[in-house]
């Protein structure tokens, strides 16, 4: 009785299946996706203040005058993020401002143009104002910044990057902004 | 050739194989507390060679072929095929149904996670085992293009290209698990976006595969253009690198392997009931809406009672809070060999059933004994 009819089936059935089908590149078309939602992750700092801070947020080391610092990563680079805390008014809103705007080779505005173009913003911590700074005939580096004003304190958080990044993270640097609690615990 | 089946299809290879694959499953048991669950499946049992140190054994997919091998050139023995041992013949075709059963399961199957938030509508699955790196042509404002390349190509050195894409990628190098780390001072323009400021550090892989943040450094040419280069990403890099070739934009990505469905599920409502007084969740179930072909069909999934449709099953696998209310995590699977454990056990069952009717007979009959 010839049974090989019976093997042969079989030994090809395993053949083919050999042949994976996630070995190959795929391509499908599907409709417009949402930009994709960052992923939060819980920041403490050895400070009285605490944020969120987006995942993909890499912590760093920078100067000892910073209470937070990270490496940001943009589609086309990546910028430094700074949290300094200064006690008092730390010189003041227009010198700060115009220190900044003198790093990007800018002339220097008043405190009334500055009040022009300055933003508000709400955090559990309190309100906080922030600016974007740029020089047109610069591109490579701009400044986005906010600050916070306590009783006591002033806390600087600028995100230095290119200007297309720093378009790029305007959201993300605000939502940063606005976690900005104080911890009651230290 | 009847002596090469002869041997092929002796009932000893049937012995050693059972016994090595207890001997596997032995050691795979013990190894799964040091590496890992998935990880001691790929290694023992999903291989063909199971390395014991350096010593290549047989692994689990080799063993089960010349198990069904020799299962099959059993069959060739014309004493098989006689009335008498119908029974045990039906038996043995429902043990090798069995195993191509497990044959099927092992390289068509797959299974993956649906994660949704409350309100939230998902038509795809990510598969939490695999990466993948996808080219997402995003030029046209009604649809994205999609080119995605599975992590089993992502090979070191292998060279991709695809009609759909206007540039070819070289893989330099894929990590399973990476961390970025920051270049004293950037590297050459060669290098662009997170390649240029960040080196991908190779760790090792952790117990919990799911937890594995894998890279891959890659090599774009032909663009014919400063876009030429090279490029990293890690898994989790929310926002995506992105790239303008030929007048075409494209966002370069790499994430858990995605699974689209030919439906959407949405969310409704996530409810998790808790054992009264505790926090230790008694129930937890998800009401959903199953819409295919625009026709929304309202379902609930809880423990123990999965949606099945398409021949995909949803189960109620776990659960997370996020700040805009509760997040469902569904296990979904897709076995197309689900049915064939099913098939065997009746058929061995009735083989059984059938070869102890043949038998019964003799054991009426009165044994004769030979005196001396």
């Amino acid at each position: 009785m010839n049974h090989t009819f019976l093997i042969l089936p079989l030994l090809l059935l395993f053949i083919s299946t050999s042949c994976d089908d996630n070995q190959h590149i795929r391509h499908y078309r599907i409709e417009k996706e949402n930009a994709p939602e960052i992923s939060i992750q819980q920041t403490s700092v050895a400070s009285d203040i605490n944020w969120t801070s987006p995942s993909n947020w890499i912590s760093s080391t920078g100067s000892s005058m910073r209470i937070g610092s990270f490496t940001v990563p943009y589609s086309n680079g990546e910028g430094d993020l700074s949290v300094i805390k200064l006690g008092g008014t730390a010189g003041g809103l227009a010198p700060n401002i115009n220190r900044w705007r003198g790093q990007l080779n800018l002339e220097p505005n008043t405190e009334e143009d500055i009040q022009k173009y300055i933003q508000m913003g709400e955090s559990p911590m309190g309100s906080f104002q922030w600016l974007t700074i740029l020089n047109s005939e610069n591109d490579k580096t701009a400044f986005i910044a906010s600050i916070f004003q306590t009783h006591t304190h002033t806390i600087f958080v600028k995100l230095s990057a290119s200007q297309p990044g720093i378009s790029e993270l305007e959201k993300e640097f605000l939502n940063f902004c606005k976690s900005f609690r104080m911890d009651a615990s230290k | 050739m009847t002596m090469f089946f002869k041997k092929l299809s002796d009932p000893k290879i049937f012995v050693y194989t059972i016994m090595w694959m207890m001997t596997l499953v032995f050691i795979g048991t013990i190894a799964q507390r040091e590496m890992g669950l998935y990880y001691a499946q790929q290694k023992y049992f999903s291989n063909w060679l199971a390395w014991l140190g350096p010593i290549p054994t047989p692994g689990g997919r080799l063993t089960m072929l010349v198990m069904l091998i020799n299962m099959a050139a059993m069959l060739y023995k014309s004493t098989l095929w006689q009335w008498k041992k119908i029974g045990i013949l039906i038996v043995h075709l429902g043990a090798m149904l069995l195993l191509i059963g497990g044959g099927i399961t092992a390289w068509f199957s797959f299974e993956g996670n649906m994660v949704l938030d409350e309100g939230e509508q998902s038509n795809f699955i990510v598969n939490s085992q695999q990466s993948e790196l996808a080219f997402i042509n995003t030029t046209q404002s009604a649809f994205d293009d999609v080119i995605s390349m599975p992590e089993k190509i992502l090979t070191d050195g292998n060279l991709l290209t695809s009609p759909d894409l206007p540039f070819s990628v070289e893989i330099i190098q894929f990590y399973s698990n990476a961390k970025p780390i920051r270049r004293s001072q950037p590297n050459n323009d060669s290098y662009h976006g997170l390649a240029k400021n960040f080196l991908l550090m190779p760790m090792d892989n952790e117990k919990e595969s799911e937890m594995n943040r894998s890279g891959v450094l890659f090599k774009i040419s032909e663009t014919h253009s400063d876009a030429d280069g090279i490029y990293s990403l890690f898994l989790g890099q929310s926002i995506p690198q992105t790239l303008f070739v030929n007048g075409q934009n494209f966002n370069l990505v790499l994430r858990r392997e995605r699974i689209y469905l030919p439906f959407a599920i949405e969310l409704l409502d996530f409810k998790r009931v808790l054992h009264p007084g505790t926090t230790i969740p008694k129930s937890f179930s998800s009401e959903v809406n199953l819409i295919d072909n625009e026709i929304p069909r309202r379902v609930m999934i809880q423990m123990n009672e999965p949606l099945r449709h398409a021949g995909y099953t949803f189960f109620q696998a776990s659960f997370s809070q996020s700040e805009g209310g509760e997040i469902s995590i569904l296990a979904v699977v897709k076995n197309y060999g689900r049915l064939f454990p099913y098939i065997s056990s009746l058929i061995m069952s009735l083989g059984l059933l059938i070869h102890l009717l043949l038998q019964m007979p003799k054991l009426f009959v009165p044994k004769v004994t030979k005196k001396v």
